[in-house]
């Protein structure tokens, strides 16, 4: 897995010298546990970039900074843990932009820091998948609104789990 | 016919993927939580302690079998030092030893929380603050116990006598689990 992520990295290094068109987004959205009883709801703000790989297949280089909510029990409040993740997504479905709707499915890994007051932190290798819509309004411009669900591995064997449901803008360079 | 074939290979890439992380795709992080009767806890002279039952816990019903580990163990406390202030600590041992005193708790059991600061008078922990007092080191042996549904807790302090009463007490235990 980690060899895949540095071939992918290396892939969208090596790809916008070669060419010139790729595209950026910044998005947000909540952040939901996802058979998580001492979490609640939060944010999720993240970056990318876009590349094309394939026809109807590109690559996404991410950062994402989540975060949940407290937990609130009958025996006190516990506050959420604070996540800062960074990996690639492969964008299947949504190749080069352009005016008009795509719907898109994502698979993809990253590495997961997660920090929480009173916890031990932890770095661990996670993976995603989801479904997105990709709004085209110009050549340049697009809508993008997807739900992830981020799956991160954890002590014991076991995983930590949530969804991602997020908007954001997407914007295209060298089209 | 290439294009068919190369999406046909990412469809398939991407379901492997989802059967080879699902294998433990359904494991959870579930808090189990006891509340302690006052009538539980049984004063000892140089220390107090009582029995921790899981056993009658939906949560601990539902997840026993499949435990893959105990993420944290905190409490909800109220206390009164009717003494000077003290440092508080807690450990825990199964059920079938029983400590005459606090020699024999600390030799045996294992600690779960140390260096509390206990001033005299009334005082209630909750369950955040509790957690920072939490010796984690001692997690995985603990995964034992929760899986057996039943352990004790003994609290004790640094220096004797022992003036501490715990008035009440709650048990918050956090785990991971699934198949």
């Amino acid at each position: 897995m980690k060899k895949l992520i540095l071939l992918l990295f290396l892939t969208t290094a090596i790809l916008p010298a070669n060419a010139a068109q790729f595209g950026v987004g910044v998005c947000g959205g909540m952040n939901i546990p996802v058979i998580q009883q001492d979490q609640g709801s939060g944010t999720i703000f993240g970056l990318k970039a876009k590349l094309n790989l394939l026809p109807g297949v590109s690559v996404e280089p991410n950062l994402n900074f989540a975060k949940f909510g407290d937990a609130k029990k009958d025996y006190g409040t516990r506050k959420g843990s604070k996540i800062t993740s960074y990996g690639v997504d492969a964008i299947l479905g949504a190749g080069l932009p352009g005016v008009g709707v795509k719907m898109y499915g994502l698979v993809g890994g990253g590495i997961y820091s997660t920090k929480r007051d009173n916890d031990p932190d932890a770095t661990k290798m996670g993976w995603a998948a989801g479904l997105g819509l990709e709004v085209g309004f110009t050549s340049k411009i697009a809508v993008d609104i997807r739900g992830k669900l981020n799956v991160i591995g954890s002590e014991g064997g076991g995983t930590k789990k949530s969804a991602a449901l997020t908007g954001g803008v997407n914007y295209y360079f060298g089209f | 016919m290439i294009k068919k074939i190369t999406w046909f290979a990412l469809l398939s890439a991407l379901l492997a993927i989802l059967i080879v992380g699902g294998c433990n795709l359904v494991t959870g992080t579930f808090v189990v939580d006891i509340n302690v009767k006052n009538t539980d806890i049984v004063p000892h002279g140089t220390f107090e302690y009582f029995a921790v039952d899981l056993t009658t816990n939906d949560t601990w019903k539902n997840h026993k079998d499949n435990i893959k580990n105990v993420d944290n163990i905190g409490f909800q406390l109220w206390v009164t030092n009717n003494g000077s202030a003290v440092t508080w600590e807690f450990y825990a041992d199964t059920t079938s030893v029983s400590h005459a005193d606090t020699s024999s708790i600390r030799a045996n059991g294992k600690q779960i929380l140390a260096g509390l600061s206990l001033a005299p008078g009334k005082t209630y922990i909750d369950w955040p603050t509790s957690l920072i007092y939490l010796n984690s080191k001692e997690l995985p042996t603990f995964k034992q116990w929760v899986e057996a549904g039943k352990f004790d807790i003994y609290a004790l302090t640094d220096k004797l006598p022992y003036n501490v009463t715990i008035d009440s007490a709650h048990v918050i235990i956090t785990v991971t689990a699934g198949p």
